[in-house]
């Protein structure tokens, strides 16, 4: 059984992503769990790794990258299941974005 | 285990004096950082670490024949072009190392200096134990290399792209090759080692405009971690990543930020003397 429930970890996520966001993206005040970290510029490839490690350190557990895809790491709601070793669900309704998310840009044929 | 950074940059060696790169924002940038450079008059031993072609070394040997400079470079065929260009210059030294590991005796080095190639180290302490040790106790160093935001513009527009081609654990692996330190960072890191009063770090930003083509020409050697995408893959990405970059082009060209540090170890004697300002 995980010592942290889902909800509490995307809360102190999505506090993590406040702190360290990289200035000057349009993300002024609202970061959800639902938007794509990487497309709408919030982080970077060090600030995802950055992340990563902090998740693995909330959860204890470590995230195997080579079983993940875009979506499953660069979305907070979806990368908090991933990190508990929980399903992450079939819908799409954590992908109603202004932009795609990068795993959408991949089904997309990969316009951006 | 190769350093896939290195065999990019010793890959890429014949095209590294090239006008377009000299011409580059990095090009640019690497000038004016040379024309800063302070050698001392009662240095001896002067050493560039990630000397590259040793275009730094030559200009400043050529002006200073009583100095013994040595230059550290770990690409293979960077080396080979470093050697070509010092072959009139009895007082350059060219050898095979890096920030880790340098072949120099310790206490030896008056003048320490690097030119964006510290963000490439991959054991930071190490790198700076080592500085420590091959720098004589009144030595002093400047080191540049570039910052925690450094082409904010580029990263924004690309990050996408690549993840999608390469997939998280490439991405992710390839952010984990460079180091790209904050400036609080970087002070606290070489205040571990060094004097904290003897450190100190200036932070600068710097945008540089140029064509498509005028960037892409640096393009293939900062991201040189990138050749690790399949060929085919290869070709669809840096289309995209074309276009990407396209959508940043204003009226004086397409803007990239050059996020700076300086960091510099002063002597005790220069503190004492209030030489350093």
């Amino acid at each position: 059984m995980n010592s942290i429930k889902e909800n509490v970890l995307v809360v102190s996520t999505l506090n993590w992503i406040k702190e360290h966001k990289l200035p000057g993206n349009r993300h002024g005040a609202e970061i959800t769990e639902d938007i794509d970290l990487i497309t709408d510029g919030l982080l970077d490839s060090m600030g995802l790794v950055d992340l990563l490690l902090f998740v693995e350190e909330q959860t204890g557990r470590p995230i195997d990258l080579k079983t993940v895809e875009p979506k499953d790491i660069c979305v907070v709601k979806n990368l908090c299941r991933i990190a508990l070793g929980n399903p992450i669900a079939q819908s799409t309704d954590g992908c109603e974005h202004a932009e795609p998310s990068c795993g959408n840009l991949l089904a997309a044929g990969g316009k951006v | 285990m190769p350093n896939p950074v290195v065999e990019t940059y010793s890959l890429l060696a014949e095209k590294y004096d090239d006008e377009l790169n000299l011409q580059s924002c990095w090009g640019r940038a690497t000038e004016k950082i040379l024309s800063s450079l302070l050698i001392k008059d009662n240095d001896q031993v002067v050493l560039d670490v990630g000397c590259g072609t040793g275009r730094a070394l030559s200009q400043l040997a050529s002006r200073r024949p009583n100095i013994q400079f040595i230059g550290i470079e770990p690409a293979e065929n960077m080396r080979k072009c470093a050697l070509h260009r010092i072959e009139s210059c009895p007082n350059i030294a060219i050898r095979d190392g890096c920030f880790e590991k340098m072949p120099v005796t310790s206490q030896s080095v008056d003048y320490l200096f690097s030119i964006f190639a510290f963000h490439w180290v991959t054991n930071l302490r190490a790198s700076v134990q080592e500085i420590r040790r091959v720098l004589k106790p009144n030595g002093h160093m400047d080191l540049f290399f570039i910052g925690r935001n450094n082409g904010h513009e580029f990263i924004r527009k690309t990050s996408p792209i690549f993840l999608k081609h390469m997939g998280p654990a490439r991405f992710l692996e390839s952010a984990r090759m460079r180091t790209q330190l904050t400036r609080e960072a970087a002070l606290r890191l070489f205040r571990e080692t060094f004097d904290p009063r003897q450190v100190s770090v200036v932070e600068s930003y710097e945008t540089y405009y140029d064509s498509l083509e005028g960037h892409w020409g640096w393009w293939v050697r900062i991201e040189g971690q990138f050749v690790s995408i399949p060929s085919e893959a290869r070709k669809a990405c840096d289309e995209e990543v074309r276009r990407a970059l396209s959508g940043l082009s204003t009226e004086k060209g397409i803007p990239y930020s050059i996020h700076s540090l300086h960091l510099m170890v002063r002597s005790g004697a220069e503190l004492q003397n209030g030489s350093w300002s």
